[in-house]
């Protein structure tokens, strides 16, 4: 039997590369294109995985990275208390993905796959997908829970911002999270240890 | 006393995977495993789970985003505060090919130049061909090679 965890695990940002806050903090007291330079930076890996790892092809995920930045660079002024702004940022990156889905969808409707000739299948298929290890691992698990442990495990976001995130209270995001782990600890491969 | 009584929620075991479980309660849950099998059990799961997630969700997170895209991603943000709006990538090398005209033949002769390279509608691909085509009358070789690729990324909708 495996001990338990003796150091509390803290998600934090996962690329390590620093916290947001401040830099958030400095871009809302200047405002200015200098002062939102490296907050962009800063979010930008994190979107365009965020993005990726959710179907789209290099060139969509930098259009809705691209309007993300964009709706912070305009409204991060009226997220009102900054320790949620992840939240607030992975909701605003969930309905530009979902408004690109629908529009997707209408866009299928319309044209057929048959008129899209023998090699449009093929065209779906994307052999570099992010994080094809860590969906092959949550496979087996209901969308809901699958959101949950991603936000928490990939995009290192508190169990608040998730909430925020997905409009959910807390109690819900954790349960998803249970209920997940659980799942996983029935699939083939669970219990070999490493 | 065959009646079993869970020591945590499923909040509460969250909080023990993550190390966050405040001690009287990590206590009491610990007191429970030592004589509860089906709960040591559980405990075990969540645990190989977690430490599975985590080592997974790390390495996922650690896939790089290329150089291009992020100075891509800058370029058209920064195009879009500036413009004050949001634009797509289109629209930026259309506005990309206008200036490169504009820093080449002025302004007015730019917009009759996009007009007739433009002339009949007939698509990007001619548009693109007409405009390299007059360019390299008017400014030489090179600047129509530039304009040229920067053309040809011009879709439709914004030739006609």
């Amino acid at each position: 039997m495996r001990e338990p965890l003796t150091e509390p695990w803290q998600p934090g940002l996962p690329d390590g590369s620093g916290e947001a806050e401040p830099l958030l903090a400095a871009f809302l007291a200047a405002g200015t294109e200098d002062s939102f330079a490296p907050l962009c930076r800063q979010l930008s890996p994190r979107m365009m995985r965020y993005f990726r790892m959710r179907g789209c092809d290099t060139a969509l995920a930098e259009e809705l990275t691209q309007d993300v930045l964009l709706t912070v660079f305009r409204h991060a002024g009226e997220v009102r208390n900054h320790s949620l702004f992840h939240g607030w940022l992975y909701r605003v990156a969930r309905n530009l993905l979902l408004q690109q889905w629908r529009r997707a969808r209408r866009g299928i409707d319309t044209i057929g796959l048959d008129t899209l000739g023998p090699n449009a299948r093929e065209m779906t298929v994307q052999p570099d997908v992010p994080g094809r290890v860590f969906k092959d691992l949550i496979a087996a698990l209901s969308p809901g829970e699958k959101e949950a442990v991603t936000l928490r495990f990939v995009e290192g976001l508190e169990y608040r911002e998730i909430a925020a995130a997905l409009d959910i209270p807390v109690g819900t995001v954790k349960w998803r999270v249970f209920s997940g782990k659980m799942k996983l600890a029935l699939q083939p491969g669970a219990g070999e240890g490493k | 006393m065959n009646e079993h009584q869970d020591p945590a929620s499923s909040s509460g075991w969250v909080d023990y995977t993550d190390g966050n479980l405040p001690a009287s309660q990590l206590a009491a849950l610990e007191a429970h495993c030592e004589h509860c099998e089906a709960c040591r059990d559980r405990r075990a799961k969540l645990l190989e789970s977690h430490s599975r997630l985590i080592a997974t969700g790390r390495r996922t997170a650690g896939e790089p985003v290329s150089d291009r895209s992020l100075h891509r991603v800058w370029d058209a943000v920064r195009f879009g505060i500036r413009r004050g709006g949001a634009v797509t990538r289109s629209e930026m090398a259309f506005d990309q090919l206008r200036s490169i005209l504009v820093s080449m033949l002025g302004r007015t002769t730019t917009d009759k130049v996009l007009d007739s390279a433009a002339d009949g509608g007939q698509g990007a691909p001619l548009f693109a061909a007409n405009l390299t085509g007059i360019v390299d009358v008017l400014c030489g070789d090179k600047a129509a090679r530039l304009v040229r690729r920067v053309a040809e990324s011009v879709p439709e909708d914004l030739v006609a």
